[in-house]
């Protein structure tokens, strides 16, 4: 993972306030919802934040998805994905 | 005419009332107010909800004049909340209380966007008409302390723009997550207004330099956004997505629009949820299928490479400057109506000679 989350993967993430998942049948995907705009999400962005529960450490996402699937990049993707996803202000690191 | 395939509408926004306590210089509202006697009823606007939610719509912004003005507001978004729409509040902050703000969240309420006028409160009042600064931080501080997710939104022009440092720093000591600040539009009033509003190209580059150095010194601890004001720009904004493909705006006494702007566009006749589906509405009417797909441009658009890209600006800009809506945005350095806006410019550089006009509440 990159530097940054290295040192932060005991780290609980959650959604922020105001930000969730929807599933949307219509569209057949999921929905991200947040004030003022919506986002619509691929496949591997939806199954990621649906672990973002307030309960996970990133540790325990990364354990997760790897079980699913053997994927050489999947830890250099995750991290990017989640840095990527904080710095938007879809997720949060959460206070212990 | 066949119509051109649509998709599913993303977002519903309900303009509940015109009636607002402020009389902003440039309010978006149309010139000419919907009284209350006009406005919709709550069982109209719940079943708005409910074909909404059939259209597949899943956000709403609850909108006005001050929103806080109209009687059903709670169970409307109650309502939201049962159909699972995403309910944002958009809100100047007056009348909204310690109680009302708690039932409204506890009715579902997940998101509100506060306006300001200004960081000074003179600049303020000569804004709104009215003193209601106190009030209004009074309010912010309240919604701020809730569980929710609270915006500030700024409208900038040329009597606060060169605030942009204060107005952030405000922010910061209210505790808000979110600044936007959002050059002024000029349809509805504030193009009865725009020489009194839009700043010059110095002004606007001034204080964009100060929120670009603000914009990385807060990085992870507020997010700013700034919303380009386009009569400086060189292209034309986008068409959210196109005319009519993403949004569904119904206003006060149940017209319905493909954007807030669209009022303005007074050669076609917008359709009346009193008299028609939601779903007819988006999928049929004539109104809004008037510039889906391409088959409507006029040259330069029809054969330009953009076209893709942003649709050919926007469809009110076009008409209330050339007075077809058919049109090239005139933002744009291509469209021959271009030096229209070059003209506009000048006259807001100039001293502004003709009166303040601020809307009239009644
Ligand atoms: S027509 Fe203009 S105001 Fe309306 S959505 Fe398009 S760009 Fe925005
Ligand atoms: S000519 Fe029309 S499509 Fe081309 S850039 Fe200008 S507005 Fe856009």
């Amino acid at each position: 993972m990159t530097e940054s989350l290295n040192l932060v993967k005991e780290s609980i993430l959650q959604m922020s306030p105001g930000v969730r998942l929807k599933d949307d049948e219509t569209r057949q995907c999921k929905l991200l919802l947040m004030p003022e705009s919506i986002v619509k999400l691929n496949h591997s962005a939806s199954e990621v934040l649906e672990l973002v529960d307030g309960n996970r450490s990133i540790e325990k996402i990364y354990a997760e998805l790897a079980a699913r699937y053997e994927d050489e990049t999947l830890h250099k993707d995750l991290a990017e994905f989640l840095l990527d996803a904080l710095t938007r202000g879809w997720i949060e690191i959460k206070c212990p | 005419m066949t119509n051109v395939a649509c998709s599913a509408p993303y977002t519903l926004t309900m303009e509940l009332t015109h009636r607002c306590p402020l009389r902003c210089l440039y309010c978006s509202n149309p010139t000419e107010l919907i009284r209350q006697e006009n406005e919709l009823s709550l069982d109209h606007w719940i079943s708005i909800v409910d074909q909404a939610a059939r259209l597949s719509v899943v956000q709403a912004n609850l909108t006005g004049g001050e929103p806080l003005a109209y009687a059903g507001l709670t169970a409307i978004v109650r309502r939201l909340r049962e159909r699972d729409i995403y309910s944002n509040l958009i809100t100047s902050g007056i009348g909204l209380s310690d109680t009302v703000l708690q039932e409204l969240i506890e009715c579902g309420l997940e998101s509100i966007q506060m306006s300001l006028q200004s960081a000074n409160k003179k600049t303020a009042e000569l804004i709104a008409g009215w003193n209601a600064q106190e009030q209004k931080l009074k309010a912010l501080k309240l919604a701020t302390q809730t569980k929710i997710p609270v915006a500030l939104n700024v409208v900038l022009h040329k009597h606060n723009i060169g605030e942009v440092a204060e107005l952030i720093e405000l922010a910061e000591s209210m505790n808000v997550k979110r600044l936007e600040l959002a050059s002024t539009q000029f349809y509805g009033f504030a193009m009865v207004n725009m020489e009194h509003l839009l700043p010059t190209r110095e002004q606007m580059e001034e204080g964009l330099a100060v929120y670009d150095l603000k914009k990385k010194q807060l990085a992870g601890k507020m997010q700013l956004s700034w919303v380009i004001g386009d009569y400086l720009e060189s292209s034309p904004k986008p068409c959210m997505g196109g005319w009519a493909s993403q949004h569904i705006v119904v206003s006060a006494d149940g017209t319905a629009y493909p954007c807030l702007a669209a009022n303005a566009i007074n050669t076609l006749s917008f359709p009346s949820t009193k008299e028609h589906s939601l779903k007819w509405i988006w999928e049929e009417s004539p109104a809004f299928n008037a510039f889906r797909g391409y088959e409507w441009m006029v040259e330069p658009c029809r054969s330009c490479e953009f076209r893709e890209k942003d649709f050919g600006g926007c469809r009110c800009q076009a008409f209330l400057l050339t007075g077809d809506a058919r049109q090239a945005d005139p933002v744009c350095k291509l469209s021959p109506h271009h030096h229209v806006v070059e003209e506009k410019i000048a006259a807001a550089n100039a001293y502004p000679i003709g009166p303040l006009v601020h809307r009239q509440f009644s």
